[in-house]
């Protein structure tokens, strides 16, 4: 501090005219808001006790009020001086400055002075820096190309880097293990959704086979009456008709069971109650029918859905009109599916 | 291997004049004292450094202008030079050998290019573009710092250890009164050089080191002479850690009167206890 004092004290040798620096009393007012206390030597008592609780200016006024305050050295005349000596890269009276070319030297294309709250906000700062940065750096390889000095590193050229390889690669399988923690992370997570919505999830799986089974049940309980009139009908000495034509060829979606055969009663299979009823088991069997028909009248549904009855029209179902020849499975179970 | 452009052939008016060209040379210091992390700095600065050249510890912390001596020796024209104390503070000095004026500053939130952060990667001893804040121009100690930081950082073209690329890019920026250096690798996306007519397609990858100059004084000597400028915002490590540790004792300065309060008011409202409380003693 006391050296400081000194030196600023003396007259520079650089300088046209002596200014002082000593300010006295008088002057604090025009003192910009930071100020150094100074002691001079021999007077008052060193004390290194510090100053900070208080403002340095009350200090100032409250303890040596005949001690002179010092200024904050700012000798813009001598620093332009000694710029002006070593310049190399700005232009001097007398010296041009090295071109582009030598220097490298580019302005960021900024307006007004960055914010100082960016000194604190890391990630907003660094977008800033690069953003700016790139902005200057395609100017600059933009000046270079004008002046047709190549620049580019041609791609079978080998030579010494900056880092090691071995760095580089430390680095690689660093950002991959960064990659993986956070894919872990994210399956996680989803396990731990899915593992609190597996109540839920299931209910509604559970819910949407029902829903398919009683609708099923329901087919099957049209397809079954219509059978019987059919039967009646041709006991009552009805025309033997091609009876696949009548027979709507809709309620043909019931032999179409899901792949997991989820149609089935498995209880009563599993107890060996009920045979499992399989396409395969031929509807022209009479026996086949009935132990259909006895599986479909024992319905464990609540709401009696196989009392339904189908509306009848006089003399039972009607033929369809418009003829049409039936086609063959294959492809009524391809236009099925389509 | 692309063919340097040749810089005779570009002067039409007179093929065989010289052009100036940058003939800094620069020589790397440190007293005694850098930490790990601050060494790695300074190799850090040799690696990209062709025109740099590596000098022997200072052993003297008070006679930093012996330095002068080393630079003469080695003849460079530039120092830079990095002064620990405490193990903690890491000071830079950008010094103009021998007369020239000398920069001060306080270096903070150091990473250097070993840490597996930065995945960018240039050719050694390639050019560098130099990108400055505008900011740089609005007053003569930072006009004086940009010409320092060029004559360090500017890879000279016709120094023989210097390859004529250009794949790296160092930006200084003016945050909140200090200097913030970054350093970026510059990554084409097109992979053909006659291809390339857009420059916007380029993007930069950090390669590092990274850290932030608080300057503190210009010297008119080299590291010695009359101070041409303080920076009045400058806090030094030192009035900012006891600065804390004032803090700290405060609140135990709190606790004791607390403490002291209790007991006197304790004293003066004694508890009143009903009969019913000798029973149990």
């Amino acid at each position: 501090m006391l050296k400081t004092a000194w030196t600023v004290l003396l007259p520079n040798p650089n300088q046209t005219e002596v200014v002082p620096k000593v300010v006295t009393m008088a002057k604090v007012p025009q003192i910009l808001t930071h100020l150094i206390f100074t002691k001079l030597v021999g007077i008052g008592d060193h004390s290194d006790e510090s100053d900070e609780d208080a403002p340095l200016e009350a200090i100032a006024v409250s303890k040596l009020p005949s001690q002179t305050i010092e200024l904050m050295a700012n000798d813009e005349a001598a620093m332009e001086k000694k710029l002006s000596e070593i310049a190399l890269f700005v232009d001097v009276p007398g010296k041009n400055a090295l071109p582009f070319s030598e220097s490298l030297v580019l302005t960021m294309p900024l307006k007004q002075k960055l914010s100082d709250k960016l000194a604190l906000d890391d990630l907003e700062r660094e977008k800033k820096f690069a953003e700016l940065t790139t902005e200057a750096v395609h100017t600059g390889l933009d000046k270079l190309r004008e002046q047709k000095i190549k620049f580019r590193r041609p791609d079978d050229y080998f030579a010494e880097m900056v880092k090691s390889d071995a760095q580089m690669a430390k680095i690689k399988t660093k950002i991959l293990q960064q990659k993986e923690k956070i894919e872990a992370a994210e399956t996680r997570r989803n396990n731990r959704d899915i593992n609190k919505n597996r109540k839920k999830v299931r209910a509604e799986q559970k819910e949407r086979e029902q829903e398919k089974k009683r609708k099923a049940k329901e087919e099957i309980a049209t397809y079954s009456r219509l059978r019987k009139q059919r039967l009646k009908q041709r006991e009552q000495g009805g025309a033997m008709e091609d009876d696949d034509e009548e027979f709507p060829i809709d309620l043909l979606d019931v032999e179409q069971l899901d792949s997991e055969n989820r149609f089935q009663d498995h209880s009563d299979v599993a107890s060996g109650k009920k045979k499992a009823w399989r396409p395969s088991d031929a509807p022209g069997e009479k026996q086949g029918r009935e132990s259909i028909r006895n599986k479909f009248r024992t319905s464990k549904q609540s709401n009696g859905q196989h009392g339904q009855k189908m509306s009848r029209t006089k003399g039972g179902i009607q033929k369809r009109k418009g003829k049409k020849k039936r086609l063959g499975k294959s492809r009524r179970v391809a236009s099925k599916k389509s | 291997m692309e063919a340097v452009a040749r810089r005779d052939d570009a002067d039409p008016d007179n093929a065989r004049a010289r052009r100036p060209q940058n003939k800094t040379r620069v020589l790397v210091m440190s007293t005694r004292g850098v930490t790990t992390r601050f060494r790695h700095l300074m190799d850090d600065m040799l690696t990209l450094l062709p025109h740099a050249k590596k000098e022997r510890k200072l052993d003297a912390k008070q006679r930093l202008p012996l330095a002068n001596e080393a630079a003469q020796l080695r003849s460079c024209d530039t120092i830079l030079l990095f002064e620990a104390r405490k193990r903690h503070d890491l000071y830079l000095w950008l010094v103009k050998s021998p007369f020239g004026p000398s920069l001060n500053f306080h270096v903070a939130n150091l990473h250097t290019m070993a840490e597996l952060s930065f995945p960018g990667n240039a050719l050694r001893f390639s050019r560098s573009l130099l990108v400055f804040d505008p900011a740089f121009h609005s007053s003569p100690p930072l006009r004086l710092a940009k010409e320092l930081l060029t004559h360090v950082f500017s890879v000279p073209a016709s120094h023989r250890r210097t390859k004529p690329f250009v794949d790296h890019v160092i930006s200084f920026t003016i945050v909140d009164g200090r200097i913030w250096f970054r350093h970026y690798q510059i990554v084409d996306a097109a992979l053909n050089q006659k291809a390339i007519d857009n420059s916007v397609h380029s993007t930069l990858v950090e390669i590092g080191p990274r850290f932030v100059m608080a300057p503190i004084k210009c010297f008119s000597g080299a590291f010695q002479g009359a101070t041409l400028w303080q920076n009045p915002s400058y806090i030094g490590p030192n009035e900012i850690r006891r600065a804390m540790r004032k803090r700290s004792a405060d609140h135990n300065l709190r606790r004791m009167e607390h403490k002291d309060k209790r007991v006197k008011h304790q004293r003066e409202n004694p508890i009143q206890h009903p009969d019913i409380h000798k029973v149990f003693r």
